[in-house]
């Protein structure tokens, strides 16, 4: 290979003819160099830009989305669970009725399940404990038909408030018949002795279960307050600022 | 290939949209590319499609093109292709084997007897040229690639599928014939 007339011979083989494309040939080449880069460009415009736009319109939609469904249902971001809640206070509990029995606190287990005496044992309640009962079906027009049955011959005349329909107040069914268990026990006889605390679990669940706006549940105090009902108005208005610490009381209600 | 970017770094910045890199790519490889497809068809109209389907190939490649081997390898590798595609559709797949071109060797014409001890410098030209033609496509095509592409065996083998033992020897049997031709001339 290295044979010097290889040499001669390439040197020979350049001197000869250089054909060489034609001006068309190469402008018709370099056109379609320049139009696949462009193609390209723009292909790889889409898949630059393709992705990232799509998650940012993924995290605007469910943004969105959670914004609206927050502002339809706040419940849904800042009910607490209602069945781990402690029962109300027994400082709470109506001043001129009795203190609820240290015996009758462990009843108050909001998972209990009520016993097929309950109705007739609630019928005896207080009318605190009525008071606490129409307080809660204010709240809770969802409640469970049967309890409503039960409680029925037993309920103190309606206040307004019972008869005016309360649409964003609901709770669950496990939370209605719990205040049941405490009077239905056996031999529970001093039912009306049980009732304060009762009617103040009950209320501390029943403002638990307040799914409305701030200002409609403000709204719903000032009349139990017109009513003279302090107790429930002190009630719900310390369950009011554990669940809007930040939102301002009107000076009524101070 | 004269200074500059490397052909490799060229084609992958056309890979990227460097539309002036593919252009200086094409002026380098331009008039060695279209000699050698024009020496192996010999017709200009079918070097000429040919040509530029290779560089269409190229364009093509460009978003995968990786600089493993050199560019001009690659290059009259799809040139090789196309031309076999070429002498299938024109009946003309001969390459022949390298027993064959000793053959091929002992048939060459005799030309005219060196009774001139200077001939004219065009006319061995000339004779070369006629000499290159007449080669059998697979040794033409050594011969061209290592001309035209400034290919090495190795790379000649690349480009052509063959194993360097055969592509040496395509080389080797095109020189000595187109040698012979030149010592006749002479």
């Amino acid at each position: 290979m290295n044979d010097p007339r290889n040499h001669e011979l390439s040197r020979l083989y350049r001197e000869g003819a250089w054909p060489e494309p034609s001006q068309q040939l190469d402008d018709a080449i370099l056109e379609a160099s320049r139009r696949a880069a462009r193609a390209r460009r723009s292909k790889s415009l889409v898949w630059r830009f393709g992705p990232p736009f799509a998650l940012a319109a993924t995290v605007v939609l469910t943004f969105t989305l959670l914004l609206r469904t927050y502002e339809e249902q706040p419940q849904l971001f800042t009910a607490p669970p209602v069945a781990k809640r402690h029962p109300a206070p027994a400082a709470v509990a109506h001043p001129a009725e009795p203190k609820p029995e240290p015996a009758v606190q462990p009843a108050l287990n909001l998972n209990a399940v009520p016993a097929p005496a309950a109705a007739p044992a609630l019928k005896k309640e207080a009318p605190s404990a009525a008071r606490a009962d129409s307080l809660q079906r204010g709240f809770e027009p969802l409640e469970s038909p049967v309890t409503r049955e039960a409680e029925a011959p037993a309920r103190a005349p309606q206040t307004p408030m019972e008869k005016a329909p309360a649409p964003r107040f609901e709770t669950a069914p496990a939370q209605m018949n719990a205040p049941q268990s405490p009077a239905a026990a056996p031999g529970a006889g001093v039912v009306s002795g049980n009732a304060g605390g009762v009617a103040a679990a009950v209320s501390a669940r029943a403002v638990a279960a307040f799914q409305g706006t701030p200002d409609a549940w403000l709204e719903e105090i000032r009349r139990l307050k017109a009513q003279g009902r302090s107790d429930d108005v002190r009630l719900q208005l310390a369950e009011f600022r554990k669940r809007y610490p930040d939102y301002p009381l009107p000076d009524d209600l101070r | 290939m004269g200074s500059g970017p490397a052909d490799e770094e060229l084609m992958l910045r056309y890979g990227g949209g460097d539309t002036a890199a593919f252009e200086t790519l094409y002026r380098r490889h331009r008039g060695p590319l279209y000699r050698f497809l024009l020496r192996q068809v010999k017709n200009e109209a079918a070097a000429e499609e040919i040509f530029q389907d290779v560089w269409m190939r190229v364009i093509d490649s460009r978003g995968r093109y990786e600089a493993r081997s050199k560019f001009s390898s690659w290059v009259y590798a799809i040139a090789h292709n196309r031309l076999m595609d070429f002498y299938r559709a024109s009946g003309r797949a001969r390459l022949l084997d390298p027993e064959e071109s000793e053959a091929a060797i002992a048939e060459l014409p005799a030309g005219d007897p060196p009774a001139e001890i200077r001939l004219e410098r065009k006319r061995a030209v000339e004779r070369l040229l006629e000499a290159l033609a007449e080669l059998p496509d697979a040794q033409r095509e050594a011969f061209l690639l290592q001309q035209e592409g400034d290919l090495s065996v190795e790379e000649i083998a690349q480009a052509t599928g063959v194993n360097r033992e055969t592509a040496k020897s395509r080389l080797r049997y095109a020189l000595a014939k187109l040698r012979t031709v030149l010592d006749q001339t002479r």
